[in-house]
């Protein structure tokens, strides 16, 4: 194991793959085998692979506190089932991403006054137009997009919005989602299909947010 | 935006772009991150959290069935019916709290030296699936097994049993509709299937620490009701929500991870909301019967059971009150009256991690 690895620094390297450390399980860090041998080598592995972007998964939709605690409850969650994960079934990140999502749901208040307080900023041009690139139209506009847009999310489903987040800003594949999910591929697919295009239609409307 | 905007669309490209941006500020603490990875991986416990316990459980007596109770609350499991009132005629309204907490005598198991708390938590889940005529009720079976309370390393599978209650219509009839309740296996979709609603209220966020309470946590807990309350109340986003503090204290008890004398603290922290019911001897779908704490918001009521000669959560109900929308997607609304969902937890010692205890 490298230095990074051990010491958990450098955490936006590239995800370690060298097969040569010992600590890698002979299936590999995509569906590693979790149930034999000292599991704290392999998770050590898996955190400095997928701590940082899981992170940034989290704080964008409950903020950096906040995801800094789940990212802790996940991995520990993580561990503690370790058992149950099934590699013939999935990828680790599809599993980790579902227990994410599941930790998420103590969290849907303050996800959803997130989203209003950036939708009520839509309403408000002086807050949008001030920044490095008030002085770009483009700019201006392209937040102003981002603002309308929190409304429309606020008001979704938190199974749309989980769909939806976890491609767009997780990076998840329909595949990982639906192993993430619970559900068929078949329904991330049609859900997705069904949610960006209310979206489309639902977020240049913007309107008055409440908490 | 008024109503007499033109109606716009977006472009995929628009949508996009507003979701790149979106939230888009912050990235991770390296140093945070260090840390919480040198927490996980000293997540295995030290020695001395491993539980020597405690006082030998009360020699329990012979189950007490309550025959009416019970058929009537079978019969509620079949069919989704409210047991509301059947529980309060059959169940002994008691004119003082203190009385009911009274008789609450909180004990632990023998724990010997290299063996596991067992906590085992069957949950019926409703489901009114989607634009159908079709309901059913689905168990997962969530297991803990734990070297000891305030142990770090334990160990937790939740597992969809493949038992279905058909409340209307029939497994062909749902195959024909194409619907696939959840098959027998690891729980997939665990958060919806196997965890209490109160858990998915969203009134009723708090800090997962809660659920995970390893050592430092215990130690950390008041020694007092009214202090336990009130650290409970101030670890809530929305502390004066009678709900909420029910809601957490019924998940800290439904860990099964918390040692007697803490759980004797917890009961009286919640006989202190003015909002919460006491009534004693209310039946369980297996027949015991316990001691029931409930709770009613404007939706639903909540109810927690607790064996008098344990102290020990041995039953968790939720009933709607109104429409309940599910807002996963799966459910339609469930009509007030319904059980939505309905748990039964056992308790035992278990020689091997991964094990079930040897009857």
């Amino acid at each position: 194991m490298n230095a990074a690895a051990r010491t958990g620094r450098d955490l936006h390297m590239q995800p370690l793959t060298d097969a040569s450390d010992p600590a890698v399980p002979a299936m590999g860090l995509d569906r590693p085998d979790l149930t034999s041998g000292d599991p704290a080598p392999v998770f050590g592995l898996l955190f400095d692979r997928h701590a940082a972007a899981l992170h940034r998964y989290l704080a964008r939709r409950v903020g950096t506190e906040t995801a800094h605690d789940l990212v802790g409850e996940t991995f520990l969650t993580a561990l503690r089932q370790r058992e149950t994960y099934r590699p013939d079934t999935g990828t680790f990140r599809a599993w980790l991403y579902g227990i994410a999502t599941n930790l998420l749901r103590h969290h849907v208040r303050t996800e959803v006054r997130g989203l209003n307080a950036t939708a009520r900023l839509a309403g408000r041009d002086e807050h949008v137009a001030h920044g490095p690139d008030s002085h770009v139209p483009a700019a201006v506009d392209a937040q102003r997009k981002a603002a309308l847009l929190a409304g429309a999310l606020a008001d979704l489903s938190e199974a749309d919005r989980d769909t939806l987040l976890l491609v767009s800003w997780a990076g998840l594949e329909p595949a990982e989602v639906a192993e993430a999910l619970g559900i068929p591929q078949g329904t991330v697919r049609s859900r997705l299909h069904r949610v960006r295009r209310q979206l489309r239609a639902s977020a240049p409307k913007g309107g008055d947010r409440d908490d | 935006m008024t109503d007499d905007t033109p109606r716009q669309l977006w472009s995929e490209s628009d949508l996009d772009e507003a979701l790149s941006l979106l939230h888009n500020e912050t990235g991770p603490d390296e140093s945070r991150l260090a840390d919480t990875r040198a927490l996980l991986l000293r997540a295995e416990p030290p020695p001395e959290t491993h539980m020597r316990l405690v006082a030998a459980p009360s020699p329990r007596g012979t189950h007490r069935w309550r025959p009416v109770a019970a058929a009537v609350t079978a019969l509620a499991l079949m069919t989704g019916a409210t047991v509301i009132a059947v529980r309060g005629e059959e169940s002994t309204p008691v004119a003082s709290r203190q009385s009911a907490l009274d008789g609450i005598h909180a004990t632990d198991p023998v724990l010997p030296e290299g063996q596991y708390l067992y906590i085992a938590d069957r949950h019926w889940k409703r489901t009114n699936a989607k634009g159908t005529p079709i309901a059913y009720r689905s168990e997962c079976l969530s297991e803990t097994w734990s070297p000891g309370f305030g142990a770090a390393d334990f160990g937790q599978t939740q597992t969809m049993t493949g038992r279905i209650q058909w409340i209307s219509s029939t497994a062909q009839d749902a195959e024909n509709y194409g619907l696939n309740p959840p098959p027998a296996g690891p729980a997939s979709n665990a958060y919806y299937y196997c965890a209490p609603s109160l858990r998915r209220d969203m009134d009723n966020e708090y800090p997962t620490r809660w659920l995970s309470p390893r050592q430092a946590i215990l130690d950390s807990l008041p020694h007092t009701a009214q202090d336990l309350l009130a650290t409970l109340r101030h670890s809530l986003p929305i502390s004066e929500a009678e709900s909420s503090v029910f809601s957490l204290a019924g998940e800290m008890l439904g860990t099964g991870l918390y040692p007697a004398s803490i759980r004797t603290r917890l009961y009286q922290a919640l006989a202190l909301l003015p909002q919460v019911a006491i009534t004693t001897d209310a039946a369980l779908p297996d027949g015991r019967t316990g001691t029931e704490f409930s709770l009613a918001t404007s939706t639903k009521l909540f109810a927690l059971t607790v064996d008098p000669r344990t102290g020990q959560l041995i039953g968790t109900r939720t009933t709607a009150l109104q429409d309940l929308p599910d807002y996963n997607d799966i459910s339609d609304d469930l009509k007030p009256g319904t059980v939505v969902d309905e748990s039964v937890l056992t308790y035992g010692v278990s020689t091997k991690r991964g094990e079930k205890p040897v009857r």
